[in-house]
């Protein structure tokens, strides 16, 4: 019997080390981890509810939310060691679908993750009808070649779709996307404190709709229409697009 | 042939309850050729196209039995030669007139939802809804299902299309919805226009222009491929609304008066127009957006409140002419 082990004692050893068995404790080892990204929507910190919710705009007019569709586009995280990793190329949200607000999980190597960055909209070369998933829902922010873009040769998209009404019958909306030549997409890069090690987690963009509406500029419901032919109208959004977004801690 | 070789050939077929000409009728997949502007077509996993189950419901839509009396059949209301639409305001059905005008079938396999207050969450689903309609149909499932049954061609049509699958109610419907899922326009001046094979006169480049940009607006419910948003909208036509639209399906007061959004797509043959087909003719459609919407507490946005366009007569004549490019003539011959 002795014998017997004396003989694959060897072999027994060779195996525990071959399989990378630790006799003596866990493996340390950081493992892969798993990250998605979900987008939530408040106005005045309270979350939106379509139709429903009333918030306020820094001009002064109470206002409720009818439609909010927007386009993201290359969705990553910064590890801290500057690598750049891809989520997703181009995200379509729409508040009134659930099934939009969040990018499915996808496996990331282990680390310290910084920064979560996209660009809210599209970057005008790449802004080119057909470019993203042709769903009926991406579809539907089509810009049509005849707003004004510049070169007037193909249809885009909108960046965003966000419309409602305020005070006792007025109805805004708000959409924007490349006009007059200009582009006025603009990258967004949020601070993140991101362990992977094994783990499973979910980020949380919240974007502040009440925003939109000021910080630097104040937007009065009153003054803007149709604004996708109102390049100045669009920079001033893009402006205040710098305080829309922040990831929940 | 040994007598062995015979009788096991005999009790094969005693086995299989065979008709040896069926024995191998796999139904044939049907591939259909999307339209390249068209947005990806979703079909469902357990109803895939086939030549046999197309054929089936085509028969289907076009016969009466699918009503109580067999007066009155799927394409009674979906005329081929209105897009299939309905030249009336409101359909006759079996027993009196039913309440909204019937919506054309054209590209209905991109559509989430149907009906103009959007209670079928699918194409077979639709397809169910119409037969236990008192007015429209008027008859029970049990007794369309008892008629097909017994019908001389129905049973060896299910079974080509459907083998092995008992005929029911909603067999009947996949069937139906076979065939309108092959219901495609994507012909007409304007699409060739867009393919560079035709050019528009001036006028309707002027009622392209309108449709297109913010002034006109028709894009924004109306611009995608399938000129439709598949969504629904108070359009302003009552600021009382009496047909509540979707509202009356999901309970929410925000949704009264919303209504499908149709497609513009051969809109030339599909009037009257709205859901309750008040307007006879395309120039009373355009002159209602130019001037005539009205303000409700659920408006859409899109239109804002009391919006004034001021078009000129030359203008709404151009987005008429404009529309009437949309029109796609082979598609009422080709079904």
């Amino acid at each position: 019997m002795f014998s017997n082990i004396q003989r694959f004692l060897p072999c027994l050893l060779l195996i525990l080390l071959v399989s990378g068995c630790d006799l003596f404790g866990g493996n340390d080892d950081p493992e892969e981890g798993v990250v998605g990204v979900s987008f939530e929507h408040y106005g005045n910190e309270q979350i939106v509810t379509l139709e429903q919710s009333s918030h306020q705009s820094e001009a002064g007019h109470s206002f409720t939310v009818t439609l909010l569709e927007y386009i993201v586009t290359d969705i990553a995280l910064t590890h801290e060691d500057g690598t750049v990793v891809s989520l997703k190329g181009s995200h379509y949200v729409n508040k009134d679908n659930p099934d939009t607000w969040t990018i499915a999980s996808i496996t990331i190597a282990p680390g310290t993750y910084t920064s979560l960055s996209f660009r809210f909209g599209i970057e005008g070369s790449e802004n080119v009808f057909g470019a993203l998933e042709r769903t009926l829902a991406v579809d539907n922010m089509i810009w049509p070649m005849m707003m004004p873009m510049g070169d007037g040769t193909t249809e885009r998209y909108h960046y965003m779709r966000f419309e409602g009404r305020y005070g006792t019958d007025g109805t805004f909306r708000i959409h924007n996307g490349p006009s007059g030549g200009g582009d006025y997409s603009f990258p967004v890069s949020l601070p993140i404190d991101l362990e992977i090690d094994g783990n499973s987690e979910t980020i949380q963009v919240d974007m502040h709709l009440d925003q939109w509406l000021t910080g630097p500029n104040v937007w009065d419901f009153t003054d803007y229409g149709m604004i996708m032919g109102n390049p100045g109208a669009q920079a001033l959004l893009q402006a205040n697009g710098s305080t829309v977004f922040a990831v929940k801690n | 042939m040994t007598a062995i070789v015979k009788v096991s050939l005999l009790l094969l077929l005693i086995c299989t309850g065979c008709d040896s000409s069926r024995m191998d009728s796999t139904p044939t997949p049907v591939i259909l050729e999307i339209p390249a502007s068209f947005p990806v077509l979703e079909i469902p996993q357990d109803n895939p196209l086939t030549e046999e189950g197309i054929a089936l419901g085509r028969t289907l839509f076009f016969d009466p039995i699918l009503s109580i009396d067999s007066t009155v059949a799927c394409a009674s209301c979906h005329e081929p030669a209105s897009a299939f639409s309905d030249p009336l305001a409101f359909s006759q059905g079996v027993d009196g007139v039913t309440t909204r005008n019937s919506m054309p079938i054209i590209n209905v396999g991109w559509m989430e939802t149907l009906f103009w207050d959007g209670r079928a969450m699918s194409v077979e689903e639709q397809a169910l809804k119409p037969v236990e309609n008192e007015v429209e149909m008027g008859e029970r499932w049990d007794q369309v299902v008892k008629k097909i049954k017994r019908h001389a061609v129905y049973p060896a049509m299910f079974d080509d299309a459907f083998p092995s699958q008992s005929i029911t109610p909603e067999l009947i419907a996949k069937a139906i919805a076979q065939y309108e899922r092959t219901l495609i326009s994507a012909d007409s001046k304007y699409d060739r226009f867009r393919a560079g094979e035709a050019t528009l006169t001036e006028q309707e480049i002027l009622g392209m222009n309108l449709f297109f940009n913010e002034r006109g607006d028709c894009f924004h419910c109306h611009g995608t491929a399938l000129f439709t948003d598949n969504r629904y909208h108070n359009n302003g036509l009552d600021e009382y609304p009496e047909d509540l639209g979707l509202a009356a399906i999901t309970n929410h007061p925000t949704d009264a008066g919303k209504f499908k959004t149709p497609t513009l797509r051969n809109i030339e043959y599909t009037a009257p127009y709205m859901h309750d087909g008040r307007f006879e003719t395309l120039e009373e459609v355009v002159e209602f957006y130019n001037s005539g919407t009205k303000y409700s507490e659920t408006i859409d946005p899109l239109l804002g409140n009391r919006r004034q366009i001021n078009l000129s007569e030359e203008e709404k004549a151009a987005l008429v002419a404009y529309l009437k490019t949309l029109s796609d003539p082979g598609f009422l011959s080709t079904h």
